[in-house]
């Protein structure tokens, strides 16, 4: 089942892959002077044992019995202690050769090599967490050197603790193939290096600036994927001393559970399922914590304890593995349907990701499957599109952030505008109410009093009194509303209102209209007046100016009042006080548009241009 | 009380004010009030029915304002001798109701002796009354009366773009140099063309020397 299962896979990944179904034909590797890459388990059968390790001896050979296993690297199932795998190297050239032995697992516990001389065990090379005392390279090698035209026979051995499977290739290349490979590699490792830290920094960035949880948790998921895959790829070996190195294993285990626990928690926020699956949310997260807890306790502590159960702990394990990536597409489903764009970039990256550690699971554990490319495993290749993708799908995601909050602001901007247009409106008409009412009713009401009063009595103070009354009564009045501009019209309007101004300032006044339309609109005669009322009213208050201009000009389809003073001027950083709000928003009203130029010491201009037509 | 030779309508929208006047009118002996009336529309057919001498006309009336009413009145050859009586004591309106043909102004807080006077004054001679109080207009200045002076003279923003207009700089240009918007610039220039009566850059430029603008 499990074979037939790897032969279907294998179609599907030839190009990827260096399986070959096919029974190793001989045992002997012959090397031209051509450069070599040779997957050494083609050339060599596997013989495993479940005993106790002992000293590897050719006398102990019978402790081992062979299997028959046509998968394309070396598999130790879980139960397996020791194996080895017989092979010979044929040097056919003339020169001599340096061959390297390099294995993709960087967490072997012992891995030996012997070559046999004279019917005794020569050890040519030793590597392994256990037996290691320096530190080495990313990739664990051992070289054997090669005379010319020599052949030899090896044995390589594996030992290893029970419960732990073990899967690794084990590529035999001559020294030059191993360092083009190995550069090659480098470059690879770099670029995605190089595509992490970007990603780091833009959702930093983003982070910083637009604070929300789904850029930090993005952010945690590529650095702790980033210690993952570092050391997958062996980089814990050269960074940990020799005799620590079995953190690696401990680092690279907790990585790759607390990378799908934030992976999934970031996930949860992108698509939105608080908002759309709150239910299925809380048990995703429930999940999760158990998942990690479990996984650790499996690997820390079930390793020691339980070690025969350990299957069927492992299998608990598939099966919340399997719950989260059904709930999971679900989620994805039913995002979406919201939003396409989104969505669709989120899938692909989330396909890459499942594939990825999928095939990781079932290549590590089961021995089901090898996919490597250029000795770089699949899940190198699957992370990097995957947080491609992920970056991308984060760009889109603040695209969206963005144009919400933007249309959030127009809408704000708009609704204030609104209040403020809508105060002003207000504010107008009740003035006009209460200055009619003073002025008609009340006004008129005690200038008859008074008549019918001089009538009877001719008291010059009782007559003085109520002149002085009606006098306060339209000086109220005319304070608050204009009502003049329906008699005599803007330009007289404004005449009276200098007047009035250069009684009491000391301030020349030129008021001067060109071509101005007697039979202007009403509404807006009477918000001009107000404007040049509050632009006054500003030039006396701050301006301390001497000389104003005032003048109204009316084009076809447009009047402008233009009002200059020759004051100390208004700097920029100057924030609009409510005055200039104010007259804003009338022109606003009036769909006009006012131009402010000002600057310290050069006086102020300032342009109101209102529209006459359409309105 | 005499044979009443004068007949008066009034035009007020307030009865109490109507109320006041007719108890004072009604002691006058020359003058008789035919008909009272709230706004123009009553006015329109009262003036037809009765033929009144003199109008006694509000100039804050609903619907039409009494310059408005006035305005009518004269465009329809009426002669009816037009007497405002008003609470607007402002220059501006004295001045308009004169232009537009009115032949006195009296203010609705003036006594009855005024009253009487400016019915007087009305219903004999053509002049203005002007009631007691009641601003009379300025000799309008001879500087504002010139309109072709009025037309040149300048302010200072206007005459620095002109002068930037002459040397043959384009608006974009003259917005840079001054730090403000082509928008203002554009609309400067739009305001000077219309001040000085000319309608291209070139004509702007004889404009100013031939009359030694800058």
């Amino acid at each position: 089942m499990k074979i037939n299962c790897c032969k279907l896979c294998c179609s599907l990944f030839i190009l990827f892959s260096v399986c070959s179904s096919t029974a190793y034909p001989n045992d002997t590797i012959v090397i031209n002077n051509t450069s070599i890459t040779k997957n050494l388990k083609d050339f060599s059968q596997l013989y495993i044992s479940q005993k106790a390790s002992s000293k590897f001896t050719l006398e102990t050979l019978d402790h081992f019995r062979p299997i028959n296993d046509i998968r394309s690297f070396f598999y130790l199932g879980f139960d397996v202690t020791q194996a080895y795998a017989k092979f010979n190297l044929e040097n056919n050239s003339k020169t001599s050769k340096e061959i390297i032995l390099s294995f993709s697992y960087p967490f072997l516990e012992d891995v030996k090599l012997y070559k046999v001389e004279q019917n005794t065990l020569e050890l040519a090379g030793n590597i392994g967490i256990k037996t290691l005392k320096q530190s080495v390279e990313r990739t664990w090698k051992v070289a054997t050197p090669l005379l010319p035209y020599e052949k030899a026979s090896y044995y390589l051995v594996f030992e290893k603790s029970k419960g732990k499977p073990l899967a690794t290739d084990v590529s035999v290349q001559d020294k030059n193939t191993y360092y083009r490979t190995n550069a090659f590699q480098s470059i690879a490792i770099g670029s995605y290096v190089g595509l992490i830290l970007l990603s780091l920094l833009f959702t930093t960035l983003l982070f910083v600036f637009i604070k929300r949880t789904l850029f930090l948790l993005y952010g945690l998921y590529l650095t702790v994927l980033f210690i993952f895959i570092s050391s997958y790829l062996g980089y814990t070996n050269v960074l940990l001393p020799a005799e620590s190195m079995d953190t690696g294993r401990t680092i690279y285990v907790i990585s790759i559970e607390l990378s799908t626990a934030i992976f999934i928690l970031f996930a949860q926020q992108l698509l939105r399922a608080k908002k759309y699956l709150p239910k299925l949310k809380r048990s995703i997260e429930v999940v999760i914590v158990l998942q990690f807890a479990f996984r650790i306790f499996l690997h820390f502590m079930a390793n020691s304890m339980y070690a025969a159960q350990v299957e069927l702990f492992m299998k608990l394990w598939y099966l919340s593995i399997v719950f989260l990536i059904c709930a999971m597409v679900y989620e994805i489903f039913v995002y979406i349907k919201h939003n396409k764009k989104i969505g669709a970039y989120f899938t692909v990256s989330y396909l890459f990701m499942a594939i990825g550690s999928i095939l990781l699971v079932l290549h590590h554990s089961f021995g089901l499957l090898k996919f490597s490319f250029y000795g770089l495993p699949g899940i190198f290749y699957a992370s990097s599109i995957e947080i491609l993708f992920l970056t991308v799908t984060l760009t889109l995601v603040v695209g969206h952030i963005y144009q919400e909050r933007n249309s959030l602001a127009n809408k704000l901007v708009l609704q204030q505008q609104k209040f403020l247009n809508a105060f002003v409106q207000g504010q107008e008409e009740e003035r006009k109410r209460v200055g009619g009412e003073l002025h008609d009713n009340i006004g008129s009401r005690i200038a008859n009093l008074k008549r019918l009063f001089s009538t009877k009595y001719a008291d010059k103070e009782m007559q003085k009194e109520f002149d002085d009354i009606c006098e306060d009564i339209r000086g109220v009045a005319h304070q608050i509303t204009p009502s003049e501009i329906s008699l005599v019209g803007l330009t007289g309007a404004i005449d009276e209102l200098l007047e009035t101004i250069e009684k009491t300032e000391q301030l020349a006044i030129n008021f001067n209209t060109f071509q101005f339309p007697d039979n202007l609109n009403e509404t807006i005669a009477t918000h001009l007046f107000r404007i040049v009322q509050e632009l006054l009213q500003n030039v006396i208050k701050h301006a301390n100016a001497s000389i104003i201009d005032i003048q109204l000009f009316g084009h076809n389809n447009s009047v402008t009042l233009s009002f200059e003073d020759d004051g100390q001027g208004v700097s920029k950083k100057n924030t609009p006080g409510i005055g200039l709000k104010n007259i804003k928003s009338r022109v606003a009203q009036l769909n006009g548009q006012f131009l402010f130029d000002s600057a310290q010491g050069r006086g102020t201009s300032i342009l109101v241009i209102i529209p006459t037509k359409y309105t | 009380m005499g044979n009443p030779s004068n007949r008066i309508i009034i035009c007020e929208d307030h009865q109490i004010v109507i109320d006041g006047l007719c108890s004072i009118i009604e002691h006058f002996p020359e003058f008789e009030v035919v008909d009272t009336v709230n706004g123009f529309s009553q006015l329109y057919f009262s003036l037809k029915k009765n033929t009144p001498n003199i109008l006694l006309l509000d100039l804050n009336l609903p619907h039409k304002n009494g310059m408005e009413v006035l305005q009518e009145l004269r465009s329809k050859n009426n002669e009816v001798k037009v007497l405002i009586l008003t609470m607007y004591n402002k220059r501006t309106i004295v001045n308009k109701s004169i232009n537009e043909g009115a032949n006195g102004f009296l203010l609705k807080n003036c006594s009855s002796e005024d009253l009487y006077d400016a019915l007087k004054h009305v219903s004999r001679e053509e002049s203005f009354y002007y009631g007691k109080g009641v601003l009379k207009p300025k000799k309008e200045s001879h500087q504002i009366d010139d309109e072709f002076y009025k037309g040149i003279q300048l302010t200072p923003r206007e005459k620095e773009i002109i002068k930037y207009l002459c040397d043959g700089n384009k608006v974009p240009d003259i917005a840079l140099s001054m730090h403000i918007s082509p928008l203002t610039v554009e609309t400067h220039k739009k305001n000077i063309y219309r001040k000085l009566g000319v309608d291209s850059s070139i004509k702007l430029v004889t404009f100013v020397h031939e009359n030694q603008l800058l």
